[in-house]
């Protein structure tokens, strides 16, 4: 019992490790490359005994395949592949921090917050019921709160940290407020007990000859409960309109915490409103639609249309992200297994693309370049592996085949379609999405032509340390081969999506 | 084990594009590319050699790509009498191209690997039989273009570039939702897939609406591509902005990419829909016939109205599509053939005489025919086989096109035969302007004849626009079995 309870927490326990060994060690070592390589090897780990989760490994049979840890810790395809995406997309920041991260002062709790924020991503993936997805979110939200500090001396990282603080306390307070109805209103906070429930008020309300919708109009307290459920998490993933944060915090905050929160940190809240509300709220799925699905294409439209007008290319990654979460959310009013894969495998594509744009970003600042338009003219000249890089990157976030995020979109958008010739409205979805890319496109293109038609006025070479360049090239590759190796993937997300509806009623 | 020949020679240029650019020199680069691009060359040209006619698909091969149990890829690739011309076209017009830009010095190297990245995208597109991996082709198409325009082109080539991005981008996307629709509206119990041949058996049996939907979603992605009015804005633009090279490649193969479509997937998939939705076709290919022709007559930039005359031409073309006879459907397809050869020839021209004389403004010109003969005579060649002359390939497909229409149409034949007198006006108009007349060009002192490559690239255009234009039966005999095979799916209606 002891011992498959352990085995089933190995990925999260390597990585608390980890993190302790840092902070513990830091008051007596502090010089030197040592915590990014004990994060690495605890990432490492973790991710090897994730996989040992998803598939057999040889020698590492005492790893649980699935089950549940302590009634609120389940270990399933679903839970094993997100944490596995968020490993490796955490290592990859891991890898490009030594260098850029130099001018912080505290470089060791810079590794260990990383290591605990993914932690609690993990927890989230693994919830079984909202206070341990609440618990999951909170220690991810601390710890990126630290992380956008990071540069203490510069008053942007700053006030990215306080921005990001106190938005981030005020969702979460939605989120426990909600909570709190929903335990009055159902009695239980385990997913399967509130599906339950709200399958019989759905019954209940059937029996009645009235759509489910109308429940949100005679109980208010439920109606209250799930839309502050919804705002809260919505905060995390920089739903529109509560995205205000993320423009502010991705500017000022380290271009490594900009990655990672843009790449990984994007699944925190994608994977909470998957389970809440393909889960807990699946029965009411009539009901919160119309509300999410309006969400996803407002959040998609507003994000890219204020993306254009953005001069400073953190600032449009930022806005570019924020539509990001608008595709994700595509995910939840369709609802189907193949949705989900989209919702996964946009999940993997968002981190590599986004994460490495960022990376790009901060390889680029680290060579004293700024951050405004201007600044990129010819740097396809001075650097041509960088400004090819972040060319791949922003061409796949438009969705220019055949690059990884055309794959996703691809799947999100036709998962939309799928259901729209059945006669479901969602369809629009997909329309939406199309136009968004299309709008998305032209803000991007303006980045690459400026990298690469404007003349140079400074034809120095740029030098960037090792651990940077891998970190981009690594994205690179990764998100040009799955364009071309795009089954195991997609077939890995179905599973992934199956597991998550199977545990719905 | 077959020979993967269809393979080989869409991704050799891909390769030679990585070579190009090891090169390292221009003079070695140029080579390497020429080179590259002469393989598909030789495969096209052996596909269209034999005798007598292709009448099924040729080379095909066949691998799954993405097999999962919600999505189906296959890489299914083929030739046939359709696909096979404009397959060998896109090959002969980069190797022009190449050729033309032999003394290119702005970046010679990522010229010539973006040309040849070009070519394996083009072909990928005539080739490909999947409708996603078509997709992938078709919009990838976009990138070494967008990269051509942006960095090569004129003065405005910045908003000409990003435009034709955008523009054509999201007609794509519309088209993609498109074929989303065709996949996912396949009836239960039905495998699942994007390969056209099997899709092609169960689209005639969706329903009534589905199918013009589709069809219409399928019609703005092919009709921007073509272009044609109200939705050809990005051309003069990307046209105009681009440097020769590209304006040779976007009017030659770029063009026929949306009219390809157009007949293989959209009438291919939906001949009900085509037939609904003829008198629309009817409408668009008529107006842009004639509100093209009108714009060029008030050009004076040469390359501004060449550019413009190609949606006059493509409105041809699509006049041809909305017949839905024989000739007609044949003459639509020769019209690809024939403005790939002239409108490149035309556009090249109006490379040489920039370079030769300083401008392409006819005011500023005269006297072209006398000062530099050679050039003056292929320009000569380009406009008088672009206004449908006798004797040459645009001849063939506009009677062929005319004839269609009053077999189909009656008298309605009057509209697209005032296009005719009006592109024999704005042609015969330029060459009296510029290639005849007084020398009084500013710099008609220092005007000089076209370069030996520049020569040669353009008299293969013309040797083949003559070729097509005495012996139509060269192509006629693999179109023909392709327009019967269209028709009868047509006719079951």
């Amino acid at each position: 019992m002891v011992m498959e309870m352990i085995g089933g927490l190995l990925p999260e326990l390597s990585l608390i490790a980890g993190s302790f060994v840092i902070l513990l060690a830091m008051a007596r070592i502090d010089e030197g490359r040592w915590p990014a390589t004990v994060a690495f090897v605890s990432l490492a780990f973790a991710s090897l005994f994730t996989l040992a989760q998803l598939t057999e490994l040889p020698g590492l049979g005492f790893v649980p395949q699935s089950g549940t840890v302590l009634d609120v810790y389940e270990i399933s395809v679903f839970a094993a592949l997100l944490k596995l995406l968020f490993l490796v997309g955490t290592a990859i920041v891991v890898l490009a921090s030594p260098g850029y991260m130099d001018r912080a002062s505290m470089q060791a709790e810079y590794y260990s917050m990383l290591l605990l924020a993914t932690i609690g991503m993990m927890i989230v993936a693994s919830s079984q019921d909202m206070l341990t997805l609440f618990l999951g979110v909170e220690v991810t939200s601390f710890a990126s709160y630290i992380l956008a500090g990071s540069f203490k001396s510069e008053p942007t990282s700053g006030e990215a940290a306080t921005k990001y603080f106190i938005t981030g306390a005020l969702s979460s307070s939605l989120v426990i407020f909600g909570m709190s109805l929903l335990y009055g209103s159902a009695g239980t906070l385990t997913f399967a007990g509130l599906a339950e429930f709200w399958a019989g008020q759905v019954e209940r309300y059937a029996s009645l000859g009235q759509p489910a919708l109308y429940l949100f109009m005679y109980e208010p307290i439920q109606a209250i409960s799930v839309f502050m459920v919804l705002a809260g998490l919505g905060f995390k993933l920089t739903v529109a309109p509560f995205h205000m944060w993320a423009p502010d915090t991705y500017t000022g905050a380290p271009d490594t915490v900009a990655s990672w929160l843009g790449g990984v940190g994007k699944g925190l809240g994608i994977v909470a409103l998957l389970k809440v509300f393909l889960w807990a709220l699946a029965p009411l799925e009539t009901g919160w639609e119309p509300f999410v699905a309006g969400l996803a294409i407002l959040t998609m439209t507003w994000g890219n249309l204020v993306a254009i007008r953005q001069d400073d290319i953190k600032r449009m990654l930022a806005y570019s992200s924020i539509a990001q979460a608008g595709y994700l959310l595509i995910v939840l009013p369709v609802g189907t297994s193949y949705a989900i894969a989209g919702g996964v495998f946009h999940t993997f594509t968002n981190l590599l693309m986004k994460g490495g744009a960022f990376l790009v970003v901060a390889a680029f600042a680290y060579a004293g370049i700024g951050t405004k338009l201007q600044d990129y003219e010819g740097l396809g000249r001075r650097n041509p592996f960088l400004a090819i890089s972040l060319t791949v990157f922003l061409l796949s976030l438009a969705g220019i085949p055949p690059l990884g995020g055309f794959w996703s979109k691809f799947v999100l958008f036709s998962s939309a379609v799928d259901v729209g010739v059945g006669g479901s409205w969602l369809w629009w979805l997909a329309v939406a999405g199309i136009v968004n890319s299309a709008i998305s496109l032209f803000y991007y293109v303006r980045w690459i032509r400026t990298m690469f038609v404007e003349t140079t006025m400074h034809p120095k070479e740029i030098e960037l340390p090792a651990g940077i360049t891998t970190a981009i090239a690594v994205c690179l590759v990764a998100i040009v081969a799955v364009g071309f190796a795009a089954t195991p993937v997609i077939d890995w997300g179905l599973q992934a999506g199956e597991a998550l509806l199977a545990a719905a009623p | 084990m077959t020979v993967p020949w269809l393979s080989i020679a869409i991704f050799t240029p891909l390769v030679g594009a990585v070579l190009t650019m090891l090169a390292g020199r221009r003079q070695i680069g140029r080579v390497v590319s020429l080179i590259a691009s002469v393989v598909p060359l030789g495969i096209g040209a052996g596909v269209l050699a034999r005798t007598p006619g292709i009448d099924d698909f040729v080379l095909k091969e066949s691998i799954a790509w993405v097999s999962t149990d919600s999505l189906t890829i296959t890489y299914t690739m083929a030739l046939d009498g359709l696909s096979a011309p404009l397959f060998a076209l896109t090959a002969l017009l980069v190797a022009a191209a190449i050729l033309f830009s032999w003394e290119e010095t702005k970046r010679p190297l990522s010229f010539f690997a973006l040309l040849l990245v070009l070519e394996t995208s083009v072909l990928g597109v005539f080739a490909a039989l999947d409708l996603f991996v078509f997709y992938v082709f078709w919009e990838f198409v976009l990138i070494p273009m967008f990269f051509l325009i942006a960095i090569w082109g004129g003065a405005h080539r910045r908003y000409a570039a990003t435009k034709f991005f955008v523009y054509t981008f999201l007609a794509s996307l519309v088209m993609l939702l498109g074929f989303m629709g065709m996949y996912f509206g396949l009836p239960d119990g039905v495998p699942a897939t994007f390969n056209f041949l099997e899709l092609q058996q169960y689209t005639a049996g969706f329903s009534v609406e589905l199918q013009i939907l589709l069809f219409v979603a399928l019609l703005v992605g092919f009709a921007v591509k073509m272009p044609v009015v109200p939705v050809h804005t990005w051309l003069p633009w990307a046209h105009v902005e681009a440097p020769t090279a590209g304006s040779v490649l976007l009017a030659g193969v770029l063009l026929k990419m949306g009219a390809y479509g157009l007949i293989r997937f959209a009438i291919g998939a939906f001949p009900f829909a085509a037939v609904k939705l003829a008198p629309l076709l009817l409408v668009i290919g008529i107006v842009s016939i004639l509100y093209a022709a009108l714009v060029c007559l008030a050009q004076n930039d040469l390359k501004r109205m060449v550019a413009f005359s190609s949606i006059s031409h493509m409105g041809v073309a699509m006049l041809g599509i909305a017949t839905l006879n024989e000739i007609g459907f044949m003459g639509a397809i020769y019209m690809l053939i024939a403005h790939g050869l002239l409108s490149p020839l035309a556009f090249m021209m109006c490379g040489s005489i920039q370079h030769g004389w300083g401008t392409r403004e006819i005011d500023k010109l005269g006297g072209i025919m006398q000062k530099t003969p050679t050039m003056g005579t292929f320009t000569m060649a380009a406009f008088i086989g672009s206004l449908g002359f006798p004797g040459f390939a645009g001849f063939i497909a506009e009677i062929a096109v005319l004839v269609g229409t009053y077999q189909a149409f009656g008298w309605i034949v009057i509209f697209p035969l005032l296009g005719v007198v009006l592109t024999a006006g704005y042609y015969i108009w330029a060459i009296q302007r510029a290639l005849h007349g007084e020398l009084t060009a500013e710099h008609a002192d220092s005007a000089h004849e076209m370069p030996f490559y520049e020569t040669a690239a353009v008299g293969v255009l013309t040797f083949f626009a003559i070729v097509y234009g005495v012996w139509p039966a060269l192509l006629t005999e693999h179109i023909n079995p392709f327009v019967e095979g269209l028709l009868s799916t047509v006719g079951v209606i």
